[in-house]
């Protein structure tokens, strides 16, 4: 028989006998595998995704969260370096304030600066508060004057005292009189605006420049703190002697003793109705009532038939 | 029948029990085989079986199927094999005599007894090869792994497994032709 080639050896090789295992080897494999899946159960799942993305991208997470932390860090340092700077300049420049104030004072608005505005200020007011005393001083002087002069002149007209005050008191119930002809007057254009306007009340005393015949009536005879305005156009309440009841809007229908107007001189009190009541205001102010933010007169039952 | 890699994934996912017992049922004939060759009694074959298998549970989560499965297991098993070599060191060798116990299911029933002799002196001289020659020689020709499993079970390269069954089987021819025609020196000494 020649020597095997490698060929013949390779063929006996893989025709090499196969071992038989023990019988029972399987049975005992299966149940050890039982046995150690029960008393250790295996973490699969988790192994699972340690064992895949994990295991495969920790070559880059790795790398990237060392890169992610020193970007990080470069940021907080140079947030850090960035506020310094920031310390620095305003350092800097109240340093250069400081300096600046060391050489002029009054150039730079600084708290030193403000004092001497404040001193200036009170300087100029005292000066005005002076002026006004010696105006006041001044009026009281001509008011005295006057009245002298007043005096004088009543002894050289001859009259007597009496005669005197009932020019006055005359004087005074005619300005009475011409008020409540104002007051009739100026209810009067609230009926014909309320007329045109389905029973309203005017919102204004502008909106009736229509129904009012001029400036003048709205102006009260005795008030002499007040000029009527020379047309409607430049009017204001400021040349108006009377309050009225015109800001709450309602109509005219409410009541005929809803009050519409009033004098605060001479106290009269006009209603919606066109009525005016002379010196209710003064003498019975208990007789207005306000109901529902609305003024009314209500008088006692027993002046019901004595206007 | 052979378990695909992804199948065995698919089935660890689903029931890692299950797939442990299946690996169990599918090679621990193969498993056995392989480490009786390499260890010297079948109470020792046993016991390595046994650890191999408890190693392959422990491992089955990190099995992702970059290996064949037979390359795997074999892989595990070898390194059973060498922790359990390097803790015992075993000096003994094996009795010539049990290969001849071992029938081999492809040997025909008309076998010479000459080629008989033959094959088992040429596995004799197998167990007698330096040990990394001798484990190539046992996965790739008595387990019938391919290079690439060879390779992938011993953690080398397919070109070092090459290398080493190279130098296995020319030693192997050596070593028969030795036996076939003994040296002057060793004639003299028998006589």
């Amino acid at each position: 028989m020649n020597d095997p080639t490698e060929n013949d050896i390779e063929k006996l090789l893989r025709n090499a006998p196969q071992p038989v295992p023990p019988g029972d080897l399987k049975e005992r494999l299966i149940m050890k595998a039982r046995d150690d899946e029960r008393r250790f159960p295996s973490n699969t799942q988790i192994s699972q995704v340690q064992s895949g993305w994990l295991r495969h991208l920790w070559p880059v997470l790795i790398p990237s969260g060392i890169c992610l932390f020193c970007v990080i860090g470069l940021s907080v340092q140079q947030s850090k370096i960035q506020s310094l700077e920031n310390e620095i300049a305003t350092l800097r420049q109240t340093l250069t304030n400081e300096l600046n104030l060391t050489t002029s004072p009054v150039n730079v608005e600084t708290p030193t600066g403000l004092a001497t505005d404040r001193a200036k200020e009170i300087a100029e007011l005292r000066e005005i508060a002076e002026r006004l005393k010696q105006e006041i001083a001044e009026r009281q002087k001509l008011q005295l004057e006057n009245r002298e002069i007043q005096q004088t002149l009543k002894k050289r007209s001859g009259l007597f005292s009496e005669e005197i005050e009932a020019d006055a008191n005359a004087r005074e119930r005619a300005q009475e009189i011409a008020c409540v002809n104002n007051m009739k007057q100026m209810a009067l254009a609230v009926l014909i605006w309320a007329q045109d306007n389905e029973s309203q009340l005017p919102p204004n005393v502008i909106c009736m420049s229509n129904e009012l015949s001029t400036t003048r009536i709205l102006v009260c005879p005795g008030d002499r703190s007040r000029q009527p305005a020379p047309d409607f156009g430049s009017f204001s309440m400021e040349n108006c002697s009377y309050e009225w009841f015109l800001d709450i809007p309602g109509s005219i229908k409410k009541g005929p003793f809803s009050m519409l107007t009033r004098c605060p001189i001479h106290g009269n009190v006009g209603l919606v109705d066109g009525s005016v009541h002379m010196r209710i205001a003064k003498e019975h102010p208990e007789w207005l009532k306000l109901r529902d933010g609305k003024w009314f007169l209500e008088r006692p039952a027993t002046q019901e038939n004595n206007p | 029948m052979d378990l695909d890699a992804n199948q065995l994934t698919a089935l660890i996912r689903k029931d890692p029990e299950a797939a442990t017992i299946q690996l169990i049922e599918l090679f621990y004939e193969r498993v056995y085989a392989f480490l009786r060759r390499l260890a010297y009694h079948d109470a020792d074959a046993a016991d390595l079986t046994q650890q191999t298998f408890s190693r392959i549970q422990r491992a089955l989560a990190s099995f992702v199927g970059r290996s064949s499965v037979t390359s795997w297991i074999h892989g595990i098993a070898y390194h059973v094999y060498i922790d359990w070599r390097r803790a015992q060191r075993p000096t003994e060798s094996r009795p010539s005599e049990w290969w001849a116990e071992c029938v081999s299911p492809c040997s025909p029933p008309d076998q010479s007894t000459a080629e008989t002799d033959l094959a088992n002196h040429l596995f004799a001289c197998v167990d007698r090869l330096p040990p990394d020659l001798r484990e190539s020689i046992h996965l790739h020709y008595y387990q019938e792994l391919t290079l690439q499993e060879t390779a992938d079970a011993m953690d080398v390269a397919t070109s070092t497994v090459k290398y080493r069954l190279r130098q296995a089987l020319a030693e192997l021819q050596k070593q028969m032709a030795e036996q076939r025609h003994p040296p002057p020196s060793a004639r003299l000494k028998t006589v």
